[in-house]
């Protein structure tokens, strides 16, 4: 009995203390608009995170960066209210106007369960 | 490389709140019920607590407050109470601070009548400092993991620093019995001291193989054997490698404490209460010498897990 129960359990052990990779830092797997793509009608932003955050320790930031006639001018502040999801991984900013055509840059960091703080950015265009 | 500020301030804390636990526990399985109530064997003990509860509390809110602050990415003096209790509140590691410093803080209020009690009241400082310990199981790799192999390599983390709290926290006890600073422990004292070292062996084994059972779980938890290749390359294994030597050299010590020092001691207590031989300076001295050094190799060991328990085990992104 004991002998047939052995392999099992030694294989349920080896199961629940495999390595779990433990760099738990905080990434951004996901967005709409994607980063480097190219939208339209964006009224909103989500953003899917690897890690549940700590919605206090959260700061965004959405700035247009170029519009048609005026590449490169000073970053411009997007105005928006933000929603965090119910899984605690996915943030949403909900636009105040529909972004204009131009370039826009968005910007986040925050700390996870790890306490580490982590952040980047990526760029997309709305034509 | 992390902040210096948390590291610093986390190594205080290790130390801090494994002291209280061990040294709190030390009385209740190596002396007599008798000899836990004589002011003169355990009154530098309980003086000690007092001091490291009240230390625990300060150091445990000034961490709670520079980790908040990084977690906002603002300096310590920029972080507002409202995000600072937000912070507490939503995370893992701010329910632990609460657990700690309740912990903390009916230990403190409890060693005001240690001298009457002695023994319920040692018996929950070691509870309450055991507690305290546990929750720094949430501010280390251990905190990150989910589920249910989260769970499990917290217990084991736990377990494992409990086992490290009570063997330090005996290191301790024996430097406060035999310390030297009003002159020489009375021959009494040494006589207690002796077989209190004699009992501390079987607790002292259990210490290590727990430490060691323990360590190893939750080094696959972090690394993984088959990883352990690329940790070595990293600071993160380099560091835990330095871990393991010191841990060893505390081994080599202990050994020698329980097979040669405490057996010599033992033997020129003998004699010296069969009037054969003076008092046993030099029995004492030895063993001094050796538990300070276990002592530093211990506060080594404390001091770089404070340091590595913040890095990527494989030196992935900078912290």
């Amino acid at each position: 009995m004991l002998k047939s129960l052995l392999p099992s359990a030694a294989a349920a052990l080896a199961l629940l203390v495999a390595p779990v990779a433990a760099s738990a830092h905080t990434r951004l797997i996901a967005s709409t608009p994607a980063a480097g793509s190219t939208a339209s009608k964006v009224t909103s932003v989500s953003l899917h995170f690897s890690e549940k955050l700590i919605p206090a320790t959260i700061k965004t930031s959405l700035v247009m960066t170029a519009m048609p006639g005026m590449a490169d001018h000073p970053p411009m502040k997007i105005p928006y209210s933000s929603a965090m999801g119910k899984d605690g991984k996915s943030m949403t900013l909900l636009l105040k106007r529909p972004l204009a055509a131009g370039s826009y840059t968005l910007s986040w960091s925050a700390a996870g369960a790890d306490t580490h703080r982590m952040g980047s950015e990526f760029s997309f265009t709305v034509k | 490389m992390g902040d210096p500020v948390l590291i610093g301030i986390r190594f205080a804390l290790y130390a801090d709140l494994m002291l209280i636990a061990g040294l709190a526990a030390f009385p209740l399985y190596a002396l007599t019920r008798q000899d836990r109530a004589r002011p003169e064997l355990t009154d530098r003990i309980w003086r000690a607590e007092r001091w490291l509860c009240a230390a625990g509390l300060l150091l445990s809110a000034l961490g709670m407050g520079v980790l908040a602050a990084s977690m906002q990415g603002v300096g310590l003096l920029a972080l507002d109470a409202q995000s600072f209790q937000d912070i507490v509140r939503q995370s893992d590691v701010g329910t632990a601070w609460l657990y700690r410093s309740a912990a903390l803080a009916a230990a403190l209020a409890a060693s005001i009548w240690i001298r009457r009690w002695p023994t319920p009241v040692a018996a929950l400082l070691a509870a309450a400092g055991l507690v305290a310990v546990g929750t720094l199981a949430w501010s280390g790799h251990a905190g990150a993991t989910e589920g249910a192999t989260g769970a499990i390599h917290r217990i084991s983390d736990i377990v494992h620093m409990a086992a490290a709290a009570v063997w330090i926290g005996a290191i301790a006890a024996f430097l406060l019995l035999l310390s030297p600073r009003r002159g020489d422990p009375p021959p009494e004292t040494v006589a207690i001291a002796a077989h209190s070292l004699d009992r501390f062996s079987v607790v002292g084994t259990i210490c290590v193989l727990t430490i060691a059972g323990t360590g190893l779980i939750n080094g696959q938890m972090i690394i993984g054997a088959e990883n352990l290749g690329r940790s070595l390359a990293a600071p993160y294994g380099q560091g835990l490698l330095a871990k393991l030597a010191l841990f060893a050299l505390m081994l080599a010590l202990a050994a020698a404490n329980r097979w040669r020092l405490t057996p010599a001691l033992g033997a020129a207590v003998a004699r010296m209460d069969a009037g054969d031989d003076p008092y046993p300076s030099e029995a004492i001295a030895a063993l001094r010498r050796s538990l300070i050094v276990e002592a530093a190799a211990a506060f080594a060991i404390l001091a770089l897990v404070a340091w590595f328990g913040t890095l990527d085990p494989f030196g992935g992104e900078a912290m």
